[in-house]
C-alpha cells in the first residue's frame, strides 16, 4: 500500500512516497521560507524517481502539527488538494507523534519536544508499545524550565526527542536519567512518516480532506491581545 | 472550450468558482470570514489564513461539485498570487498546485487587482480595452488606462488611505460595525448629501487621491456638533461623507476620460458595489457620451469568478505558470 507523505511542520521540510516497509522516493530542504516553493516540485519529482502515478497512492498522510503556522498551513493546504484530486482519504500525523515513533525502539518513556519560538516548545510523552509508541500526555504548549519540572518527576529514564530538546540541550542535558536525542531524532522523518501513516491507515484512523485542521496550541496574537484586553475589562 | 476553476483566498473570503471561456459562470462559491474578524474591527491575518486551510477544500470542492466537474476534467487552474496577505495567499496557492500536480492541469498565478477588472468581462461581453479603469476597494484606489487585454497604465492612486478604508473608518466612527462601507451605503439612502459640508481632498488637482483627510473632517464635524450641543443626523453624515468621496473619485475619473479621449469607462473591486458611485458614474458616461462598464454587485467583492475569467486570456495565450509558483504579497499593477 502507497502513500505520499508531507510534513512541513518545522524547518526540515520533507515530502516521500512509499509504505510502511521502503521509502521508495524522498525531498527536503532545510529552509522554513523555501517550503511554499519547495513542495510541490518535490512532489513531482519523487512520483517521477519512484515511477509511481500519484493515482496509485492508497492514501495522503500530512503532519499537522504543533510546528511553523506558516509550514502547517503549506503542507495541510497541498495535501487537501491532492486527496480531494485523486479521492483518496487523509491520513493527519502529529508531529510530536511522528518524532516519538521515530524513537520507538528505545525502551523507556519518550518526550516529543519541538521549538515552538519565543522561549517555548510544542510537547507530548509517549510510552514505547510493542510496533509503536502511545502518547500519555496532551499536546502542549510549555518553557523548557516548566518541562524540567515534569521531567523531575519521571521515575524511569526518559529519552527527549526533536529540535526543541536539541536547541535547549543545555537546560535538559544536566538532568539525571534524561537522554537527550541528537539531530537524527529532531526532525520527522520519512521512514516515520510512512510507516506511522500505514498504521493509522490499517486502523481506520483517516479522515476526508474536510476533517484536517493543523493543531496550533496557540492562539493568534490577536487573540491573545483580545482575551487579555477583556480580562483587564472584566468583561 | 476552456473550463477554468478560479481560486481566491488573498484577504478574508475563501472564494472558488469554475468558469467557461472567461464568462460561462457554471459555480462561484465564497465564503466569507466576516463574523470571525468583526469583533477585532478589521481583518486579522493570522485568523484569516487559519480559516482559509480550514475552508479551502470544501470550497473547491462545493464549486466543482456544483458545476459538475472535477479537477481532471478542467483546462486550468487559476489562482490569485498577489497582493494581499502572504498567509492567506499560500493557502490557496498551496491548494492549487496541489490539485495540478495531482492531475496534470496547468496553473495559472493572477494578480488579483487585474482580477477585479475583469469581473466586467463576465457580464458584458463587449467590454474591451482600451479603457479608463476606476479600482476601489478596502485596500486600493487607482485610476489605471487599460490599452489592451492585461496590460495596465497606472495614472493616479491613493496617497494615504484606500477609499473602502475611509469608508469603513467612518462606519466605525458612527458605531455602524465592521465593515462599514455596505452600511453607510445603505444608511446614506436616508440623508441628505448637502447637509455637512466636507472638503474634496486633492479636488482637481492631478489623479492621485488622499482620504485620511476627509475621515479626519467627519471626526472634526462630530466634535464641533457635540461642542455647540447639536445633534447630526448620523444619515446625514454618511450621506455627505459618500458624496464627498464619489465626487472626488467620479471627477477624476472623467477628467481622465476627457485627458485621454478614450470612450470607456470601467469600475472595479468592492467599492463599486456602492449604489451613489454606481449611479453618479452610469450618469456622467451618458452625459459625455462613454460606454460604462460595472460588474454585477456580487462580482465586486473577491470571488473565484473574476480570478477565472482574468485567467481565460492567459490561458488564450497559452501562458502557464510552473509548479514552483510562490504568492506576491505587494504585486503590483500598471507599475
Ligand atoms: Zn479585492
Amino acid at each position: 500500500m502507497l502513500f505520499l507523505t508531507i510534513s512541513t511542520s518545522t524547518e526540515q521540510g520533507m515530502v516521500a512516497i512509499g509504505s510502511s516497509e521502503r521509502v521508495l522516493a524522498s525531498a527536503s530542504v532545510g529552509k522554513a521560507q523555501a517550503q511554499g516553493e519547495f513542495l510541490t516540485p518535490a512532489i513531482e519529482f519523487c512520483a517521477c524517481q519512484a515511477q509511481v502515478d500519484l493515482r496509485q497512492i492508497a492514501g495522503v498522510a500530512v503532519d499537522r502539527g504543533p510546528g511553523l503556522f506558516t509550514g502547517l498551513r503549506i503542507g495541510v493546504a497541498t495535501a487537501k488538494a491532492i486527496a480531494l484530486t485523486l479521492s483518496v482519504p487523509m491520513v493527519p500525523l502529529e508531529s510530536l507523534d511522528l518524532l516519538a515513533f521515530a524513537a520507538r525502539v528505545a525502551r523507556r518513556p519518550i518526550w516529543s519536544l519541538l521549538d515552538a519560538r519565543r522561549g517555548e516548545v510544542f510537547a507530548a510523552r509517549y510510552r514505547p508499545t510493542p510496533g509503536g509508541v502511545e502518547r500519555s500526555s496532551d499536546y502542549r504548549l510549555a518553557t523548557p524550565n516548566a518541562l524540567v519540572g515534569d521531567l523531575m518527576t519521571e521515575t524511569e529514564d526518559v529519552l527527549l526527542v526533536g529540535n526543541g530538546a536539541c536547541q535547549y540541550y543545555d537546560v535538559f542535558s544536566r538532568l539525571s536519567g534524561v537522554t537527550v536525542g541528537d539531530v537524527g531524532l529532531a526532525h520527522p522523518t520519512a521512514e516515520s512518516a510512512l510507516g506511522l501513516a500505514c498504521s493509522r491507515f490499517t486502523l481506520e484512523e483517516f479522515s476526508p480532506p474536510s476533517g484536517v485542521v493543523p493543531l496550533y496550541l496557540r492562539k493568534s496574537d490577536a487573540e491573545i491581545k483580545w482575551g487579555t484586553r477583556r480580562e483587564s475589562i472584566g468583561v | 472550450m476552456s473550463l477554468i476553476l478560479g481560486i481566491e483566498t488573498s484577504c478574508d473570503e475563501t472564494a472558488a468558482a469554475v468558469v467557461e471561456d472567461g464568462r460561462i459562470v457554471h459555480s462561484d462559491v465564497v465564503a466569507t470570514q466576516y463574523e470571525i474578524h468583526s469583533p477585532f474591527g478589521g481583518v486579522v491575518p493570522e485568523l484569516a489564513a487559519r480559516s482559509h486551510v480550514e475552508r479551502i477544500d470544501t470550497v473547491i470542492q462545493d464549486a466543482l461539485t456544483a458545476a459538475g466537474t472535477s479537477v481532471p476534467e478542467l483546462d486550468a487552474i487559476a489562482v490569485t498570487v498577489g497582493p494581499g496577505l502572504a498567509g492567506a495567499l499560500l493557502v490557496g496557492v498551496s491548494a492549487a498546485k496541489g490539485l495540478s500536480v495531482a492531475s496534470g492541469v496547468p496553473l495559472v498565478g493572477v494578480n488579483h487587482l487585474e482580477a477585479h477588472v475583469y469581473a466586467n468581462v463576465v457580464d458584458s461581453p463587449d467590454f474591451k480595452p482600451p479603457a479608463i479603469i476606476l479600482l476601489v476597494s478596502g485596500g486600493h484606489t487607482m485610476l489605471l488606462r487599460m490599452a489592451e487585454d492585461l496590460s495596465f497604465e497606472l495614472l493616479g492612486q491613493t496617497l494615504d488611505d484606500a477609499v473602502g478604508e475611509a469608508f469603513d473608518k467612518v462606519g466605525r466612527l458612527l458605531g455602524l460595525g465592521y465593515p462599514g462601507g455596505p452600511m453607510i451605503d445603505r444608511l446614506a439612502g436616508q440623508g441628505d448629501p448637502r447637509a455637512i459640508k466636507y472638503p474634496r481632498p486633492l479636488w482637481k488637482d492631478g489623479y492621485d487621491f488622499s482620504f485620511s483627510g476627509l475621515k479626519t473632517a467627519v471626526v472634526q464635524s462630530l466634535r464641533r456638533a457635540q461642542a455647540r450641543g447639536i445633534s447630526l443626523e448620523e444619515s446625514d453624515i454618511a450621506a455627505s461623507f459618500q458624496e464627498a468621496a464619489v465626487d472626488v473619485l467620479l471627477e477624476k475619473t472623467m477628467t481622465a476620460v476627457r485627458d485621454t479621449g478614450l470612450k470607456v469607462v470601467a469600475l472595479a473591486g468592492g467599492v463599486a458595489a456602492n449604489s451613489r458611485l454606481r449611479l453618479r458614474v452610469m450618469e456622467a458616461c451618458v452625459q459625455e457620451d462613454v460606454a460604462c462598464f460595472i460588474p454585477d454587485r456580487s462580482l465586486c467583492g473577491d470571488n473565484g469568478v473574476s480570478i477565472a475569467a482574468c485567467a481565460y486570456r492567459r490561458v488564450a495565450q497559452g501562458d502557464y505558470d510552473s509548479l514552483d509558483l510562490g504568492v506576491w504579497p505587494s504585486y503590483r499593477l500598471g507599475a
